[in-house]
């Protein structure tokens, strides 16, 4: 039996990479989309796995289309591929992700095939709901929401502004994620540069630094 | 005014470019140095070069000096005419004068202290006319120049534009990929694919410099300026032949070239063509005729010498005639006519141009595109494997898309609904909205997270956008169907969103029946 196969990016040379390395075999790539609205526009009940990138630019995410779409089709496979090692880095207000989905990492993928195992498994355990496995950053969402908002420059207290947390706390978050990330107290380099360094290196690309604050 | 700029400001700012057209003097002075040896003047070559190349040396210090001394500001506030004009004759005055006492003093001519007044005066008044002159000419010439490649370049941008809608551009690239696809099996064949595709891009189009057509259309909107070129002219010729034929002779014979002049000119302007080619001819046969009379036939009546001493002097006028003429022209026509001249420059742009240049410079584009794009895949794909079978099904159609830009602030608003489609059912009522594109950005990014709030932590269906113009605001509403606000409502970041345009201008409330509502200002002031 084939799986039909949709791809969703936003980056037109990804997609058609990746719809152009999955396809054959058991897997049919049956549409190439870039947004999450023509996504939604097609039959997406004849549609077996979707295959999806988180950021999908403005509006909505690659998780917003998944819920969307298990609307639509209660037993779509949802493929997540994406740069994000943990899509709390992407955006502090991303859902959980819809149950039995996969989420694949660009940088884990050595193989294709290890994408090709995912959708073909995605399809299969859609029949009995289990819980979606999603990699975490030994991080707590205050600590990644943190992080993020020293990543894109903001000073301590203005990141407490906007969390609207005490500046005291901020501090701590800081500190307990560089311990998390194993970011030493060196006093030849900038311990907020070396932070910033290590949530770019985990988001897995600065293409789009969208600045979500 | 002159196209944009006061005579004033052409003068005075640019009265140092004016050297180079004095410059220009160069063959001609060279002609009359022939003459004078020709005229079996004592001395040699040698000596005349030198003399030569001192005055010249002369003028150029002194335009150099005042550069950078009394005029250096010039380029900031433009410098009054009359002090172009005294500059001018200072230098033009002391290279005469020079030029007088040394070929005195080298004894190659025949001179003394009178021959030395001659060429101070005659230097003097010819330097105080033609570096104002000179200035303006060249300012102007140059704004004609820019102004027909400016035209060029946006009738270029139009034709691109029209490629484009057309599909030309894409079946461009279509060729061009389908070319390079087509050698592709590796990821270093992509790589050399890439290269090659990059080295054979070819050099970007600039626009060609008419100069030939700009000086043409320059000098024939007015070519036959009589009184000024006879002016011009008896006074740059009174310093070479008065010492040449003697004072009265040398009187009579530039009063009879000038009123010459004057009439073949004032002939010649009663007559127009309408074909360039034969306005060309015609004014090149007035020019020898000129020539004629003023040379040959001036010589014959007035000129005592052997008949081989006139020699040079005709060489001198067949170039110094029609240059004087052309540069008047261009004068005249910059002070009289620039905005027409203008206008037949830019009349005279042809279509192949246009298009040539269009279809250039969109080839130089798309080519680099498509190596970027091969490069781009030749490193971005590890496998051979993934990569054969990439190459085999690329879609190329969607490879290479030109983001959209939103201009008007209605489409910008708008532009944050439309990824939603779809998802969540969107009621949206924009009142026509003008303002600056920055607020429309601003509403916006307040409507996106309220759509993404509705949608994402209500649940919702459906949601009604409304934007309101106030004068000094614009009201934003967003009202959805979700599961309204939490019991134990934490300020995420969507509120920081809010508070980073709206100040403390946003509420959000949740609904008595269902959903929430989301009202924020933004100040068209802050």
């Amino acid at each position: 039996m084939t799986l039909r196969c949709l791809v969703v990016d936003d980056d037109d040379f990804s997609r058609t990479t990746v719809a152009a390395a999955i396809a054959g075999g058991q897997i049919e790539v049956v549409a190439v989309v870039g947004t999450a609205s023509e996504a939604i526009g097609l039959d997406v009940a004849n549609i077996d796995v979707a295959v999806l990138d988180l950021d999908l630019g403005e509006g909505p995410n690659g998780i917003d289309l998944a819920h969307g779409l298990r609307k639509l089709n209660p037993t779509i496979g949802i493929v997540l591929l994406t740069s994000f090692s943990d899509p709390r880095l992407f955006a502090a207000s991303v859902k959980e992700l819809p149950t039995s989905s996969a989420y694949v990492v660009k940088q884990s993928l050595k193989d294709i095939r290890i994408l090709t195992t995912a959708i073909v498994a995605s399809s299969e355990i859609s029949q009995e709901q289990s819980e979606s496995e999603v990699p975490r950053v030994p991080l707590s969402d205050s600590q990644v929401e943190t992080l993020r908002l020293l990543a894109y420059g903001l000073s301590n207290s203005e990141i407490a502004r906007v969390r609207v947390v005490t500046e005291k706390s901020v501090e701590q978050a800081v500190k307990r994620a560089a311990t998390a990330l194993d970011i030493e107290i060196d006093p030849t380099a900038n311990q907020r540069v070396a932070l910033a360094r290590a949530f770019f290196s985990l988001t897995g690309a600065t293409r789009h630094p969208h600045l979500h604050r | 005014m002159v196209l944009g700029k006061t005579v004033g400001e052409r003068i005075g700012g640019r009265w140092a470019i004016s050297l180079i057209f004095y410059v220009l003097n160069l063959p001609i002075n060279f002609v009359t140095i022939g003459s004078n040896m020709s005229g079996g003047m004592e001395g040699n070559i040698g000596s005349w070069f030198f003399i030569w190349a001192a005055g010249y040396s002369l003028f150029g210090v002194i335009l150099l000096l005042a550069n950078f001394t009394l005029f250096r500001n010039r380029r900031v506030h433009a410098v009054p005419i009359a002090w172009v004009v005294a500059l001018g004759a200072i230098a033009g005055g002391s290279r005469g004068a020079l030029v007088g006492f040394m070929s005195d003093a080298l004894s190659v001519s025949g001179g003394g202290p009178e021959l030395i007044a001659v060429r101070l005066v005659t230097g003097a008044i010819l330097g105080a006319i033609f570096i104002p002159i000179g200035a303006l000419i060249i300012s102007v010439v140059a704004t004609y120049f820019t102004d027909r490649s400016k035209l060029v370049n946006q009738l270029t941008q139009v034709r691109v534009e029209r490629m484009r809608i057309d599909g030309e551009t894409q079946v461009l690239r279509e060729t061009l990929l389908t070319e390079a696809s087509e050698q592709i099996t590796s990821a270093a064949s992509a790589r050399t694919v890439s290269h090659q595709v990059w080295a054979n891009t070819p050099q970007s189009t600039k626009a060609r410099v008419p100069w030939f057509t700009v000086i043409r259309t320059a000098v024939f909107h007015n070519p036959y300026p009589g009184v000024i070129v006879a002016v011009l002219w008896s006074l740059s010729a009174l310093g070479s032949l008065i010492p040449a034929i003697g004072f009265t002779r040398g009187i009579a014979q530039v009063v009879f070239s000038a009123i010459a002049i004057w009439g073949i000119y004032s002939l010649a302007s009663r007559v127009s063509f309408s074909s360039s080619f034969v306005s060309l001819i015609f004014f090149v046969s007035t020019m020898a005729i000129t020539v004629i009379v003023t040379g040959p036939v001036a010589s014959i009546i007035f000129d005592n010498r052997p008949a081989n001493a006139a020699f040079g002097l005709i060489v001198a006028n067949s170039i110094w005639i029609p240059t004087l003429t052309i540069f008047v022209s261009i004068f005249r026509g910059a002070l009289a006519s620039a905005e027409e001249i203008v206008l037949d420059l830019n009349d005279q742009i042809k279509d192949e141009e246009i298009n040539t240049r269009a279809a250039g410079n969109e080839l130089v584009k798309t080519q680099q595109e498509v190596a970027e794009a091969i490069h781009g895949m030749a490193s971005r794909i590890h496998t051979s494997q993934a990569l054969t079978s990439a190459a085999q099904h690329l879609n190329f159609d969607n490879l290479l898309t030109t983001p959209d830009t939103h201009q008007f602030p209605q489409e910008i608003i708008e532009s944050a609904l439309t990824p939603w489609t779809g998802l969540i059912e969107i009621d949206s009522f924009i009142s026509t909205v003008s303002c600056d594109a920055k607020y429309a950005r601003d509403v916006k990014r307040v409507i996106a997270e309220g759509i993404a709030n509705a949608y994402r932590h209500g649940g919702a269906t459906s949601c009604i956008v409304s934007v309101t113009q106030t004068h000094t605001s614009l009201l934003v509403q967003v009202v959805d169907n979700g599961t309204g606000l939490p019991e134990k409502y934490s300020p995420g970041l969507g509120s920081a969103v809010f508070e980073s345009v709206c100040g403390s201008e946003w509420r959000l409330e949740g609904n008595a029946g269902k959903g929430c509502t989301l009202r924020a200002t933004v100040s068209l002031e802050h």
